[in-house]
């Protein structure tokens, strides 16, 4: 003979799930959500090579570890919402804390026009004598009108 | 060269920030809003959400961050803030932007930071801290990188305050808006409570899902989904689900966490078969499990492991560890209680030793005893003698209940082993001693062991390996003996990979082997591998693979045995880093025919999402055997699969933690 599923247990988890429901709605609220505050650095990446697509360039072999042939190294910095003139720099530190390079302010003027993704570049060449690729833990800090805005770490191994 | 920046404008765009178009965030908000009151009902721990959790959030909290903005990744347990500022002990501190990875504890101030309190003012470019912590550093990013070491907490000892590693700082590093704003779940909010566990509680929260702004709350236990991800402390509900062969199932655990002290986690998994109509099995089951470690010096722990369930089964363990002379003599008594199913309950009692006596080797005795006259005893040394020669010896002597009449076994196992290791050849001999008091039968087993390293010749263009195993058995018991023996010599020879063209390799291995013993049961063993690889520029990949095999006995001059060939083939294509796929192929040519295939396609779809599909078709059933189908969206500390599969006809949807 078939045994009947009970009835009761069924109520049981229709009235849980009810209960768990009512629960959740009612800590749910309809605000707005809060905007961010305008201009953005989206994201800021060390890698081998700054190709250009779509309109914007992009990063190619993005890493945090390069070896000590590395001729060249790019730091690619992306922003969004650009409504004003702003000044870009690029600080490129040694393991030393030596600052090995400086790009100087590199501007960009949106003019009357509003700009929603903005990206922008610095090249580090590594040159022997000059600025030589040393082993440990290299910083990239990007200034936003001469204030830090995003900084990254990449170390340059054997 | 390029100029150093690129641009994109929208066309006819006015000079201001976008706002979300209503009517699109309406279109979503419902279906949204629906799949994350399941995601939280299921996943969240009581109270995880409404006004009473984000009061006691707030009482309890190690920081509490204001911000004008602050986007908080469920994926990855971490979150930015802009425009931020919050109070770290004895300072009120605000600053530009704040990122933290809260799983690594790592928080990195940057931008304008300025740290006040009465009557003093710090001023720097970045912040690195852990608000539990009492070190932390001030950057400065002039014309060098200066670090200046910060002194948190009202009592702190300066001197003993260490700064954060630099890995934390790596870790803070890394969150990213890009990084936050394309996680499958997060959230936005102006104010922020990071308990001491490292939990995080939003207040009027508005959650994104898959970009698409859904459902706002009060106030949320924003690390919900890390409680069925890891491991968190106090009570949890793991789970509650339902499915149609096992019926309603629930998972709950209670956890205590204090570093150094106590760690310990209990569970209770239930189930109720009640509801499924006709369940073969109890109409409900349930079972407890519990884990609990206590350091009460650093030379002296406690531990307590039990296992009980609603079949009758019983487990439980009892353990004290005490060490002397820096850990290197070391005991732990324990008392176990056993009764599986169906049997009677066990009781046993163990001391167990060992001693590091450093370059005089290590040196190691239990022994147990357990009710009804059982008794296990074990002994084993090891030691190096100079620098390449070992020695270990053990010996395992075990009396214990054998059937249901309550007979004994008793039984002395030993080992000896002396072993010489080179660079060019590993020697190693053996002897084996099993002997069943009871039964009055011995297996004494010598063995010698040789194996060369792997040669080069050619300057490394040949490798090539041998290796020699001998075993000689003697098995003796109530005056008779007998004794046997066997041998058995592999040799391996493999090429480096040989370009026959631009972009052309070839390798290819060869093996042979001969096993002997005393009753003629003799094999010889042959096989060869041959691997054709052509590779072009543009991520095209063929390779081509063909192995023989064959193994013939022979027996009183007779010789018989098979022989197997195997073809097969692979074209790889990687053009992008987007596109990833393979095609293969195996061929029987001793029976000329194809065998199967294998056809596999990975393609990154949109925001993390990739489309993965496998294919298998039987050639000898003709038909496509199974088709996988996935579709995955990679969510940093986890992954989420949707998966159907031909075989089972089944449709699977996974939430894996990486």
């Amino acid at each position: 003979m078939r045994r009947r599923a009970r009835p009761q247990a069924g109520f049981l988890l229709a009235g849980l799930i009810a209960l768990a429901w009512l629960g959740a709605a009612a800590c749910v609220n309809f605000r707005p959500a809060v905007q961010p505050p305008g201009l953005e650095v989206e994201s800021l990446v060390v890698c081998r090579n700054a190709a250009f697509s779509g309109g914007l360039h992009v990063a190619e072999g993005a890493a945090r570890t390069f070896g000590l042939d590395i001729p060249s190294l790019f730091a690619l910095a992306s922003l969004r919402d650009i409504d004003r003139g702003i000044a870009l720099r690029f600080k490129w530190y040694a393991p030393d804390g030596v600052l090995a390079r400086d790009s100087g302010p590199m501007p960009v003027d949106p003019g009357e026009k509003y700009l929603d993704k903005v990206t922008a570049f610095d090249r580090l060449d590594f040159a022997p004598g000059r600025i030589e690729p040393r082993e440990g833990a290299w910083t990239v800090v990007l200034f936003l009108d001469e204030t830090p805005a995003d900084q990254t770490s990449f170390n340059i191994k054997k | 060269m390029k100029p150093p920046t690129q641009r994109r404008q929208r066309p006819g765009r006015p000079a201001r920030r976008p706002r979300p178009a209503p009517g699109a965030a309406k279109k979503f908000r419902g279906a949204a809003a629906f799949l994350l009151t399941a995601l939280l009902t299921a996943s969240a721990a009581p109270g995880a959400a409404g006004p009473s959790a984000g009061e006691a959030s707030a009482k309890r909290a190690v920081l509490r961050v204001e911000a004008e903005y602050i986007a908080y990744s469920f994926d990855r347990h971490a979150f930015i803030a802009r425009n931020a500022s919050f109070d770290l002990p004895p300072y009120r501190v605000s600053c530009g932007t704040l990122r933290a990875d809260l799983s690594a504890r790592a928080f990195l101030a940057l931008g304008g930071v300025v740290l006040t309190r009465e009557g003093e003012s710090l001023r720097a470019d970045a912040l690195s801290f852990d608000p539990a912590a009492s070190g932390a550093l001030l950057l400065d990013y002039g014309d060098s990188l200066e670090a200046r070491s910060l002194t948190l907490g009202a009592g702190a000892d300066a001197a003993a305050a260490a700064p954060p590693p630099p890995a934390k700082l790596r870790a803070a590093e890394a969150v990213s808006l890009a990084a936050v704003r394309g996680s499958l779940l997060y959230a936005v909010c102006r104010s922020l409570d990071i308990t001491p566990a490292y939990d995080a509680f939003g207040r009027d929260v508005v959650l994104y899902v898959e970009g698409l702004e859904s459902v706002g709350f009060r106030s949320l236990k924003l690390s919900a989904a890390e409680a069925a991800l890891s491991r968190r402390p106090g009570l949890s509900l793991n789970s509650l689900w339902f499915s149609r062969d096992r019926g309603i199932r629930g998972r709950a655990s209670y956890s205590v966490l204090d570093p150094g002290r106590a760690d310990s986690l209990t569970r209770l998994e239930y189930e109720e078969h009640s509801v499924i109509k006709d369940f073969p099995g109890p109409a409900r089951q349930a079972d407890l499990t519990t884990d609990s470690s206590w350091t009460l010096r650093p030379d002296l722990g406690l531990g307590f492991r039990g296992n009980a369930n609603t079949s009758g089964l019983l487990d439980a363990r009892l353990w004290l560890d005490k060490s002397w002379a820096q850990k290197k003599l070391s005991t732990r008594w324990d008392l176990t209680l056993s009764r599986p199913v169906g049997q009677p309950v066990e009781t046993w009692l163990g001391l167990k030793a060992a001693y590091d006596a450093g370059g005089a080797g290590r040196l190691a005795a239990a022994g147990r005893l357990g009710s009804a006259g059982q008794a296990v005893g074990d002994f084993s040394y090891a030691a190096r003698l100079g620098g390449n020669l070992d020695f270990q010896a053990s010996s395992l002597y075990t009396r214990v209940r054998r059937g249901a009449d309550g007979a004994r076994s008793s039984i002395l196992d030993g080992r000896l082993r002396l072993s010489y290791t080179s660079r060019l050849f590993n020697l190693a001999s053996d002897y084996h001693l099993n002997a069943d008091l009871a039964e009055g039968r011995t297996l004494r087993s010598p063995q010698l062991r040789m194996e060369s390293g792997p040669l080069p010749f050619y300057g490394g263009l040949l490798q090539a390996g041998l290796s020699n195993v001998f075993i000689h058995n003697t098995l003796g018991g109530k005056g008779s003996s007998s004794s046997s023996y066997s041998n058995n010599t592999a040799f391996r020879l493999s090429a480096a990979p040989v370009p026959l063209a631009r972009g052309l390799l070839l390798d290819f291995s060869l093996a042979l082997e001969q096993f002997l013993e005393k009753e003629g049961r003799n094999f010889t063993s042959g096989g060869a591998v041959v691997n054709l690889k052509r590779r072009w520029p543009a991520g095209v990949t063929l390779e081509g693979f063909y192995s023989l095999q064959s193994r013939r006995r022979t027996r009183g001059g007779l010789l018989e045995g098979t022989t197997s060939q195997d073809l097969s083939g692979v074209l790889r294509l990687q053009p992008s880093e987007g596109l990833n796929a393979w095609v293969a192929a195996s061929y029987d040519p001793k029976n000329g025919r194809f065998k199967q295939s294998f056809a596999d396609l990975t393609l990154a779809v949109i925001r993390g999402w990739r489309f993965h599909s496998l294919l298998q078709y039987d050639f000898v059933l003709n038909k496509l055997s199974n088709v996988d189908l996935y579709l995955i969206r990679d969510a940093g500390r986890f992954e989420l699969r949707l998966m159907w599969r031909s075989l089972s006809r089944q449709f699977l949807v996974e939430l894996l933690p990486k």
